[in-house]
């Protein structure tokens, strides 16, 4: 049986450790305590604002990773063109993560699919909920709204040749009141490609939740407490101890 | 640019500030500097903190205290049992409230002491000369084998060994309320407005939002704190009551402070007129000037002097600010006893303290350096100096 997967995700500003929640700067310095050998998969994102500080920045946290870790290591934010794969793929990642060019040009999916195989390419559906049970593909860090239902376009870019699937309800992040499951599930039934649940993930039940109700085959979460060794080491039992098959 | 500073740990503390550093700078009204967590400075280069300060005296006062007599109303108490929690350290903010409570509003407060990690003489002088006034007082220390191992722990992943004890110093007034059937529990003042922070609602500074301890105290879920060694039972002393069970008590958690004008040092002055208060046997605490605040216990020089380790202020640094920002001291005043006392080693109790934390003083030297942020520090000559120093 395929084992689920812990993922790690970390946002940077400018190269600088940053927490999602609105994306305000936490300093509580962790560059020596990620544990970057026991989670299943680590993803890095540069939420640099645009036209604000040097790309060489963000490259260089992807390096750093890449030196220190021998998990999957997926790279994304700002992603816009096959030049931008390349960069981040010689820099050290193993995947590429695209959102809003993913929805403005869905022919790069196909063409960096072609080009370096499906399984780099991560498309990032980041979504709003409209009403209960009514939710929107959104772009722009979530202030472009996109007539589209999150579950259309999940297929839609699973035949565009996009490898993985990583859902982001946005006014999620940060809340550690758990996954928004329904709209992961919606996701995960309609392809047949991995889906990744990332926002809100605060207890280790949450993660449990995930894989259990939101049917995602990876769980995300960004608080920097998570990725401790004890923290990671405590996760996994309780995952197992739940009956979720992650490795150990 | 140097593009490999962030994989290279010999190289994060060199002259230049890593890649994508912060400028670290200082409120040019308090001493604050940006690298506390969650400050946000104006154009004016003014910390939220004294912009707050600053509406205090536009805040009609007297509409404030009707309105807390308003709201508790229904909540007093009319056959002598308690109506109210005061988590209470017996220190002069709680005590303060605790007897203004009683003696100047009438409610009838239980007292909520949740143990010092290493208690001290001041602390239980202080707490005994208000229990004699007339107060009813639970004292709750936790399982010290658990405690150390938490504090070990988190003072070596989070540099603060005192992340448990703030669970549990918020937790464990809730869980007396909740199965003691009071409804009311006070706490002193909302942090995030008060010294700088981040609000996340309108009135967070009114009622306690549990969600917002949670995330900026505390960090994560200390359910996630099980591993090999500590068990889901070892954790009953930090987790809230389920919501449901709050709310069919009905607990409301309030803050204090935004009822009534908040300022420490008239709270000092306040209790020291009405009992026996003593003041750190020292003459001042270690790391600042004052004499009077967070005495009782004795780990919490070394808790400012992490503090001082990750954002680069200390506790003076704190106190002044916090003196200057209620107009009990100029800028000039402050600056001149942050520059002598910010940052002091916490050297007066670290035996004990390396007692407590099973630590070597070698690896408690380790530990610390790990959490120096590279933005903040550099190494210069065998030296740790801040890049920016306070000005």
């Amino acid at each position: 049986m395929l084992c689920n997967r812990l993922i790690t995700m970390l946002t940077f500003n400018n190269g600088v450790l940053f927490r999602t929640k609105n994306f305000i700067p936490d300093y509580r310095y962790t560059l020596n305590f990620v544990d970057a050998w026991s989670v299943d998969e680590i993803v890095v994102l540069d939420v640099t604002p645009p036209g604000e500080g040097v790309r060489a920045n963000f490259h260089a946290v992807i390096k750093g990773f890449a030196a220190r870790c021998f998990v999957p290591l997926a790279a994304g934010g700002g992603v816009r063109s096959l030049e931008d794969f390349r960069t981040l793929l010689g820099v050290g990642a193993d995947k590429v993560v695209i959102g809003t060019a993913a929805l403005e040009t869905p022919e790069l999916i196909t063409q960096a699919a072609k080009l370096y195989g499906s399984q780099c390419v991560v498309v990032s559906i980041n979504t709003r909920r409209t009403a209960p049970g009514h939710y929107e593909v959104c772009s722009h860090a979530g202030s472009l709204r996109r007539d589209l239902r999150p579950e259309v376009w999940a297929r839609r870019v699973q035949e565009l040749g996009a490898g993985e699937i990583l859902v982001h309800p946005v006014e999620q992040d940060g809340s550690l009141e758990g996954f928004d499951n329904e709209l992961n599930r919606r996701v995960a039934d309609a392809v047949s490609i991995p889906v990744l649940a990332c926002g809100g993930a605060g207890k280790w039940e949450d993660l449990a939740n995930g894989f259990k109700l939101g049917k995602v085959s990876g769980a995300c979460t960004a608080c920097i407490y998570h990725f401790t060794e004890t923290s990671i080491q405590s996760a996994k039992t309780y995952l197992l101890n739940a009956g979720i098959p992650v490795r150990p | 640019m140097d593009s490999t500073a962030f994989s290279l740990e010999e190289e994060i503390y060199q002259a230049h500030a890593p890649a994508g550093a912060r400028r670290i700078e200082y409120c040019v009204k308090c001493l604050m500097p940006n690298s506390r967590p969650r400050i946000s400075f104006d154009s004016q280069s003014v910390c939220n903190a004294c912009r707050y300060a600053e509406s205090k005296p536009r805040v009609d006062w007297e509409a404030r205290r009707s309105e807390f007599l308003t709201l508790v109303e229904p909540y007093r108490s009319r056959n002598g049992e308690w109506d109210c929690v005061v988590p209470w350290s017996g220190g002069k903010d709680s005590s303060a409230i605790a007897h203004r409570l009683k003696f100047e509003l009438g409610l009838n407060p239980l007292l909520v002491t949740f143990s010092p990690m290493m208690p001290n003489e001041v602390g239980s002088h202080n707490r005994e000369a208000l229990i004699r006034k007339g107060f009813d007082h639970l004292f709750f220390r936790t399982n010290q084998d658990v405690h150390r191992r938490l504090a070990k722990r988190f003072f070596i992943e989070r540099g603060n060994p005192k992340v448990a004890w703030d669970a549990g110093v918020n937790t464990i007034p809730v869980q007396v309320a909740v199965n003691y059937g009071i409804p009311l529990v006070f706490y002193a003042e909302h942090g995030e407005s008060e010294y700088g922070g981040r609000v996340l609602k309108a009135d967070s500074n009114k009622f306690r939002d549990f969600t917002e301890v949670l995330e900026h105290q505390i960090g994560d879920d200390p359910r996630n704190w099980i591993d090999g060694q500590t068990t889901a039972s070892d954790l009953n002393p930090y987790l809230y009551p389920d919501l449901d069970r709050v709310r069919s008590v009905g607990v409301r958690a309030m803050y204090f402070a935004y009822f009534f004008r908040w300022s420490m040092f008239e709270n000092y002055h306040y209790i020291k007129d009405q009992l026996d208060f003593h003041t750190h046997p020292h003459g001042r605490t270690v790391g600042t000037f004052t004499n009077f605040d967070s005495l009782d216990d004795k780990i919490d020089d070394l808790y400012y002097y992490m503090q001082f380790i990750k954002f680069g202020f200390g506790r003076c640094v704190r106190d002044a600010s916090r003196l200057i920002q209620n107009g009990h001291m100029t800028r000039a005043e402050g600056l001149e006893l942050c520059r002598q006392y910010d940052g002091e080693f916490p050297h007066l109790y670290l035996d004990e303290v390396l007692d407590y934390l099973d630590l070597t003083r070698e690896a408690f030297t380790e530990i610390v350096d790990m959490h120096r942020n590279p933005e903040i520090w550099t190494r210069e000559g065998g030296e740790w100096k801040l890049r920016y120093p306070l000005r």
